[in-house]
């Protein structure tokens, strides 16, 4: 007997995993975006101001989305994607 | 943390975690003081490694 | 657990029905209940009902995998479904695929939110969808079976496993099934979806990212005003997600009420004008945290209430059940549509 897989899919994603280019983390610059839960943006406002004691760079911006209970648009991700060498998320609730 | 996972491997990236406890109840000062703590000494390993 | 992503078949050679719900069970793709089991045989008789439709379907999130009809079917056959529920079944996914459904956050969310789907047209004899007494609940095997596929392929194609990708706090028993059709017979209004704009005979599947029903009994009013000043009572809810979050949720009339309210005047449009003006819930009812939460977001009071719907039309009615005097509010998700789509068939 054969049965069809009720997980099959193709997957819409490229197969190749995506290349990490090096990064320079006291000057590169960096996305903090927040999932706009409770605390998120008291998080990264913290980790912000204890990067800023390491970096001479003042190049790290605050993003968030309009509502915890919806996904970031496509245009604010391909932006932080041209904009920031890396990006710190703050997620869970 | 699976969801986190599972929706990054969908996009075929590996995210670098950093996992602070969850606050039951809201964060007071200190309580808030202790996660960025903890998150910024896990972001030192990141950033040195 | 079989690793079986890239593999569309599994031979199983000769595996009792009760093995296979084991296997399936430890393999994550049940949702608790006894599987019907997919062979090859019963998937193509459902496939075989979808024969000419060639749009893809997909990508689903948060897999964002490109499901085959073959792997859909699967999951069809494993709910119960008989061949002619299937075109309804592909239409109620493609309906939760619009972008403004917002499928991503209603199945990550910790809101008990489940797939709400809603059958009206001629779709609703030719599948024996129950629309009258007991609509929402037990007996028929079309509400069981539709609504239940389409949450199988949550879990098995989307990749909703609870306490995984589905982050529901508590979830829902709506999440095994919710699945009923109109009871455009016994309606007072235009069916609800040529009041979206298909034809009457057009078969449709509405879909919702909802709370199951929420009952509302009012035996007493025997005016529309009355009924509708007890809808919009139980539609003032401090702590759903639509008092912040506005967008849809449902009002189904029982026949009873919907023809008395009918009889008193009311069209759709004013009963969604009357029930927007009262389902509002004054400031005096919310938390101060959670007022200094919202307003942290840009969601602020107007005057001193908060609408738990954006704008009256927000407020979907519809007509389904039998006799007796109760009716229904099904809040939703907050950020979400209603979606309604045709059902093709070939």
């Amino acid at each position: 007997m054969r049965i069809v897989n009720p997980t099959f899919g193709i997957s819409a994603a490229a197969d190749e995993k995506l290349a990490v280019q090096p990064l320079d983390w006291l000057n590169d610059p960096i996305a903090l975006f927040s999932n706009s839960k409770p605390n998120a943006r008291e998080l990264m406002d913290g980790l912000k101001a204890k990067l800023a004691a390491v970096r001479s760079v003042d190049n790290i911006d605050f993003i968030y989305k309009p509502s915890a209970s919806q996904p970031a648009s496509a245009a604010v991700i391909d932006e932080v994607a041209h904009k920031y060498r890396a990006a710190l998320l703050a997620l869970g609730d | 943390m699976p969801l986190v996972l599972a929706q990054a491997r969908a996009r075929k990236l590996e995210p670098k975690l950093i996992v602070v406890q969850h606050p039951v109840g809201g964060l007071n000062a200190e309580e808030l003081v202790e996660r960025i703590d903890t998150a910024y000494e896990a972001l030192s390993g990141i950033m040195t490694a | 657990m079989i690793e079986s992503l890239d593999t569309e078949f599994i031979d199983m050679s000769d595996m009792s029905i009760e093995a296979f719900n084991n296997m399936a069970e430890s393999a994550g793709w049940s949702d608790g209940m006894p599987l019907y089991v997919p062979t090859e045989e019963a998937v193509g008789r459902l496939v075989e009902t979808v024969r000419g439709d060639n749009e893809p379907v997909g990508p689903v999130p948060p897999r964002q995998l490109m499901p085959t009809m073959q792997s859909l079917a699967a999951n069809a056959v494993m709910a119960g479904c008989k061949p002619e529920y299937f075109p309804a079944v592909v239409a109620a996914l493609r309906a939760c695929l619009v972008p403004e459904y917002n499928l991503h956050g209603t199945l990550a969310t910790t809101h008990p939110c489940t797939n709400m789907i809603m059958l009206s047209g001629p779709v609703r004899h030719e599948t024996d969808v129950n629309c009258g007494p007991n609509c929402f609940g037990q007996g028929r095997r079309a509400n069981a079976a539709i609504g239940r596929a389409l949450q199988l392929i949550m879990l098995n194609v989307a990749g909703a496993q609870p306490a995984e990708m589905d982050r529901a706090t508590q979830g829902s028993p709506g999440k095994y099934t919710f699945c009923f059709g109109e009871n455009e017979e016994e309606s007072p209004w235009e069916p609800y979806h040529v009041r979206k704009g298909f034809d009457a005979t057009d078969s449709v599947v509405t879909t919702l990212a909802a709370e199951p029903p929420h009952n509302i009994n009012d035996h007493g009013s025997n005016t529309g005003k009355g009924i509708l000043k007890t809808i919009a009572g139980t539609m003032a809810q401090a702590g759903s997600n639509n008092v912040y979050l506005n967008g849809p949720m449902f009002v189904v009339f029982g026949p009873e009420h919907a023809q008395t309210v009918a009889r008193d005047g009311f069209t759709v449009e004013t009963v969604q004008e009357f029930l927007q003006e009262h389902s509002k819930v004054h400031v005096s009812r919310i938390s101060a945290e959670n007022l200094e939460s919202w307003n942290g977001q840009d969601r602020h009071a107007v005057g001193e209430h908060y609408y738990p719907a954006g704008s009256p039309s927000d407020i979907q009615i519809a007509v389904a059940g039998g006799a007796g005097k109760h009716s229904a509010f099904i809040p939703a998700f907050g950020n979400t549509a209603a979606s309604s789509m045709s059902i093709n068939k070939t």
